[in-house]
């Protein structure tokens, strides 16, 4: 995830799917950040309490 | 500058018969007049409206009709909440003016006019409360009134310049990271974020659906009392909205904290840079706390930087559910800023988002546990002044680190910030005192009995000095 080869084809890809199209100048930032974002995402998933813990998601079977 | 500085002041004012609410109404669009536009505060004025609107509310007066503490006083609403008498921008070239004309008054800005209030009109923001200050769009630049060079703070940006300038005596905000309590610190007022749930937000354009809150922005916690008892209260309309009993907020103003355990951490280790000041300040602040006789502690809070991550993971995910169809078709119509932000969204997978749904739940819980020891969390709004507008870009790259708001956003308890001192270039710095959930009147008790004991909220911008640039 770290190489940046790697970070760049994921970016590029990722963005393909979203349908999106930033200039060069806007991915080139999103691939620079990626790792760091990818980084704290990842520390979401190693919360002490985390592994059996409902999300707080809202729905109700009435509308 | 209006002579009134505060909605109570004012309020006392016409029932002794001191003003009248057409006075006010003049005063206000006078103040806007001479600065609006060198502060950015207003996209769209409603004069008519509100001068006719404060005609009624002097009859109303006259006639022993009084709706609330609000009758008859000038407010502001950020414009991304719907006023029936003109369209909302969001401050974006995306959105369709229709949908704002279409929907009308949202349920609180209803409120606020069967209260009596004033809608003086529609103020700046970034754009969908998101972004940065874009000079490239055809909306104004919100600057700071105590600095014309330093941004007012976002993205609640005219509510907090408006109501420090004089322009208005309240305003609506809109908080999701932290837009209600960052500009109120950078602008030297008071800002409240109300308990998730506790303010209905039909009517305003969304950026993070489970994060969205209104509130008011005040000059001091008094006020903020007064618009709170107004907007308070479940409407069906707002799925999110949660049918809870409103206390009276303003009984709850006793001057003293006797009883109460607050509390207290800096945030240093989170904060990167902190203004010089900062440290002194704060120490001064939770001095004054305890001599109102609050009992302070040390505490820790659990998981600040996941509640961080979570913010940011959830706002920009459930944003782009939102902005999916116009970023694929109208990407340029976006503000950079903007497209900068809400883009780390593509960043993130389904299980990711409700991973951080999870997280939120895990903080919760913590939360609670702390709570169940101390009834108040009181740190910094944050660490550092307002940026000066030709740093944005930098406080985009790494600035948040020094804003202590997304914590509560992502838990969703109530937290206010208030003025509590000035730090580099005589800027604001603004204190943050955080709640159990829908415990806002000791959120509030504490934030009038720390301004019953100092002025910093008293203190206003002395509006016309030159900008640094002109000097």
């Amino acid at each position: 995830m770290t190489d940046k080869i790697d970070d760049d084809t994921t970016v590029r890809a990722l963005l393909q799917m979203a349908g999106v199209s930033p200039s060069e100048e806007e991915v080139a930032a999103m691939v620079a950040g990626f790792p760091a974002t990818r980084a704290m995402i990842d520390s979401l998933y190693s919360m002490p309490g985390v592994r059996y813990e409902e999300p707080a998601v809202i729905f109700h079977a009435k509308p | 500058m209006s002579s009134y500085l505060s909605i109570s002041a004012a309020a006392a004012a016409l029932r002794s018969g001191e003003t009248t609410s057409v006075e006010l109404a003049h005063d206000a669009i006078t103040t806007t007049d001479a600065h609006d536009a060198a502060v950015g505060t207003f996209i769209t004025r409603y004069n008519d409206q509100a001068l006719e609107a404060a005609a009624q509310a002097d009859a109303d007066f006259a006639a022993g009709v009084d709706k609330s503490p609000l009758q008859g006083i000038p407010l502001g609403i950020k414009d991304i909440i719907t006023t029936a008498e003109g369209p909302s921008t969001a401050q974006s070239l995306v959105l369709d003016p229709q949908w704002g004309l279409d929907r009308g008054d949202a349920v609180v800005v209803s409120r606020l006019r069967s209260a009596g209030a004033l809608i003086m009109g529609k103020l700046t923001t970034m754009e969908f409360a998101c972004g940065l200050p874009d000079f490239d769009r055809p909306f104004p630049i919100p600057r700071n009134p105590w600095n014309l060079d330093y941004w007012p703070g976002g993205s609640s940006s005219g509510s907090g310049s408006g109501v420090a300038s004089g322009m208005v005596l309240g305003a609506l905000g809109t908080d999701t990271g932290g837009s209600i309590r960052l500009p109120a610190a950078y602008c030297g007022i008071t800002g409240l974020m109300p308990t998730f749930g506790r303010v209905p937000k039909s009517g305003c354009a969304p950026l993070g659906y489970s994060l969205d809150h209104i509130g008011p922005m005040t000059r001091t916690a008094r006020d903020a009392a007064l618009m709170l008892s107004v907007l308070a209260g479940y409407d069906a309309s707002d799925a999110c909205a949660v049918d809870v009993a409103v206390p009276d907020y303003t009984a709850a103003l006793t001057g003293d904290l006797s009883g109460l355990r607050i509390g207290v951490q800096r945030l240093e280790e989170y904060a990167g840079e902190e203004d010089p000041a900062l440290a002194g300040l704060f120490a001064d602040a939770v001095s004054v706390l305890s001599a109102a006789g609050a009992d302070v502690v040390e505490i820790s809070l659990p998981f600040y930087r996941e509640m961080v991550a979570a913010d940011f993971v959830t706002l920009t995910a459930e944003a782009a559910a939102y902005h999916m169809p116009d970023f694929q078709t109208r990407w340029s119509d976006y503000a950079p800023g903007t497209r900068s932000i809400l883009s780390m969204a593509f960043s993130f997978s389904a299980a990711d988002f409700v991973q951080a749904q999870r997280a939120r739940r895990v903080a919760q819980h913590a939360l609670n546990d702390l709570f169940a020891t101390v009834d108040l969390i009181v740190t910094p709004t944050s660490s550092k002044v307002a940026a000066r507008i030709d740093d944005l870009g930098e406080f985009l790259s790494d600035g948040f680190l020094s804003v202590h708001t997304p914590y509560w956003d992502s838990t969703g308890n109530p937290a206010v910030s208030i003025p509590m001192g000035f730090g580099v270039d005589g800027m604001p710095l603004g204190l943050q005192l955080a709640g159990r959930p829908f415990d806002e009147a000791t959120v509030l008790r504490a934030g009038d009995a720390f301004q019953q004991r100092t002025d910093w909220h008293a203190q206003a911008p002395a509006l016309g000095a030159p900008s640094l640039a002109e000097v």
